[in-house]
């Protein structure tokens, strides 16, 4: 096989096969993920807003909403980003699956970087996409209707560009299930999940639980050397974890052993 | 063992290190000590007669910092007859707009608050303190003060015909040392101009009572008012609005003449021997009063 490291050609045809053997799993989980989006932000808005001009109504300033959203978006993205990482993997538990990939003819890199852009930056962008509609539908459906507050459109994007901490807390998150994919290539989701757990625990009771703050901690201010050391170290730790998932990768054979 | 597992224990060692080792050495060296002023120097300004009193908080610095103001309002006759006030200076400025006299954080206390400094006895950092203390002396019949939260209001040794305390979130008032007090409202407003938003029961020049209605109000239970009635202080009339869900009078030894709650709200730990007469007025919902500690024969209705 020529450029036996990355051929733009073969990746590309590669990347189009793979995406066209998971369509029907991506399309499934996308159609879920919007559903729950909707249903929930539906739920929230139609307890939240008044529709009638009562005596007892208080109006506000802002839309009561504003809290909610920015939460609801974060902790969604948080968990599913998880998840849909966790599944990047998916196939290679069994030996036919490992003896399929192994067998595919393109070179370890071009396999992990399909499955990479699969699972990763593409979910954010269906995600972004998915809470985009889900708030335009809001703002549509409730704005000619609420009495008590403005409605107001919020962009996801912009939330997260306000919380980078918040980010890259989640990019580390998924950074260790797409490792713990591969490491794990059975039951990763929970494999991974118990092992984070644990190594918290730890990292927070061997650190004075000093831990926490720069895990929960929700903007990165540039002049403070600890948010620019964590946003150091979050950038380290991630490209880490995607180099050792690709070693992994790269170390994958028939007979799985640690 | 694979290279991976051998590089994955060599990371994880790597993020130990850096949560128990690296970081917190970082911070130690970076960290800076927190600024410090003191506030002994007490500045007296004497004053022409005011009827108003605005004491603000600049974007509610004194509430996050978590410092307290008395502020200790008493006759003028006690300073030798002529209005003024006492204040730490290096903390707060007092400025005159015709008959209202207004505290707040000087420029300098303000930068201090902002950048997360603390206040202290003397130039030592380690006596530092979270209490200021501001002395008013009030001459004149009537006086209207507005309180934000980090305010505690003492009334003591006053004597006046008129008090009128407006409060935008939780306010404490005290009333002590034989005060004498003939008509007060006690109300919650969001606005310092006591013309903008006036809701509370008042008694008309025939004897009947109105109500004057505003703005509905959002209730939650940082909207409260405390009033401490002791050292054998008397108020003629009191008009409260209870919009919270924790408003209080607490003291036995003083008086109330005429209590009249108004709003939707809870009157909480009011013992019924303070006052003669208790007047509830329910605005456009419930307001429940709890009666404790009742010693003589009650007649509700």
């Amino acid at each position: 096989m020529r450029d036996d490291f990355f051929n733009l050609k073969r990746f590309y045809a590669y990347l189009r096969k793979y995406a066209r053997e998971n369509m029907a799993a991506s399309i499934t989980r996308l159609l879920l993920l919007f559903a729950t989006m909707l249903v929930i932000t539906m739920w929230v808005a139609a307890v939240s807003y008044d529709f009638e001009v009562s005596a007892y109504m208080y109006r506000f300033d802002t839309d009561v909403m504003e809290g909610f959203v920015e939460f609801f978006y974060w902790a969604l993205f948080f968990i599913v980003s998880c998840y849909w990482a966790s599944q990047m993997m998916s196939g290679l538990s069994t030996k036919k699956g490992r003896i399929y990939v192994l067998t595919t003819p393109v070179t370890p890199f071009e396999g992990w970087l399909a499955r990479w852009i699969i699972h990763v930056p593409c979910f954010w962008l269906a995600f972004t996409l998915c809470a985009l509609t889900v708030e335009t539908i809001r703002v549509a459906a409730f704005s000619p209707l609420a009495v008590n507050s403005p409605v107001v459109f919020y962009n996801p994007l912009d939330t997260m560009a306000n919380t980078t901490s918040t980010f890259l807390t989640c990019l580390v998150c998924s950074s260790s299930y797409v490792f713990g994919s591969i490491f794990f290539l059975k039951r990763p989701l929970l494999k991974t999940t118990v092992v984070l757990f644990f190594l918290n625990v730890i990292l927070a009771m061997s650190s004075n639980f000093k831990y926490l703050d720069s895990v929960f901690a929700t903007t990165v201010n540039s002049g403070n050397t600890e948010s620019v050391l964590n946003f150091l170290y979050s950038i380290c730790v991630t490209v880490s974890l995607w180099w050792l998932s690709y070693r992994r990768y790269k170390e994958l054979e028939v007979v799985d052993r640690l | 063992m694979k290279n991976t597992t051998v590089y994955s224990i060599w990371l994880l060692a790597a993020i130990f290190f850096y949560h128990t080792f690296i970081l917190p050495i970082a911070i130690s060296i970076t960290s800076k000590e927190p600024a410090s002023m003191p506030i002994d120097h007490v500045a007296t300004m004497s004053t022409a007669p005011f009827d108003e009193i605005i004491m603000r908080d600049n974007g509610l610095l004194l509430d996050s910092a978590q410092i307290s103001i008395v502020v200790k309002i008493r006759r003028a006759a006690l300073s030798g007859g002529q209005p003024c006030v006492k204040y730490p200076d290096s903390l707060f400025s007092v400025v005159r707009h015709g008959r209202a006299i207004e505290l707040k954080l000087s420029d300098k206390g303000e930068q201090l608050l902002l950048a997360g400094g603390i206040l202290t006895h003397g130039n030592n950092k380690q006596n530092s303190v979270d209490t200021a203390k501001i002395e008013i002396f009030a001459g004149g019949d009537s006086l209207s003060c507005y309180a934000a939260s980090a305010y505690t209001v003492k009334f003591d040794n006053i004597n006046l015909k008129k008090l009128e305390v407006r409060y935008p979130h939780i306010s404490n008032i005290e009333i002590s040392g034989r005060s004498m007090i003939g008509r007060m409202r006690a109300y919650r407003t969001t606005s310092i101009d006591k013309k903008a938003d006036k809701r509370s029961i008042s008694k008309r020049n025939d004897g009947a009572y109105e109500y004057i209605y505003g703005e509905p109000a959002y209730q939650t239970d940082s909207k409260n008012v405390i009033i401490n009635i002791g050292d054998s202080s008397f108020i003629k009339y009191l008009a409260l609005e209870a919009v919270g869900r924790s408003n209080r009078i607490n003291g036995t030894k003083g008086r109330i003449g005429t209590l009249t709650v108004s709003g939707k709200g809870n009157l909480t730990g009011f013992d019924y021997d303070v006052c003669d007469k208790l007047f509830v007025f329910p605005s456009d919902s419930s307001i429940s009063v709890t009666i404790s500690d009742i010693k003589q024969k009650v007649q509700l209705k």
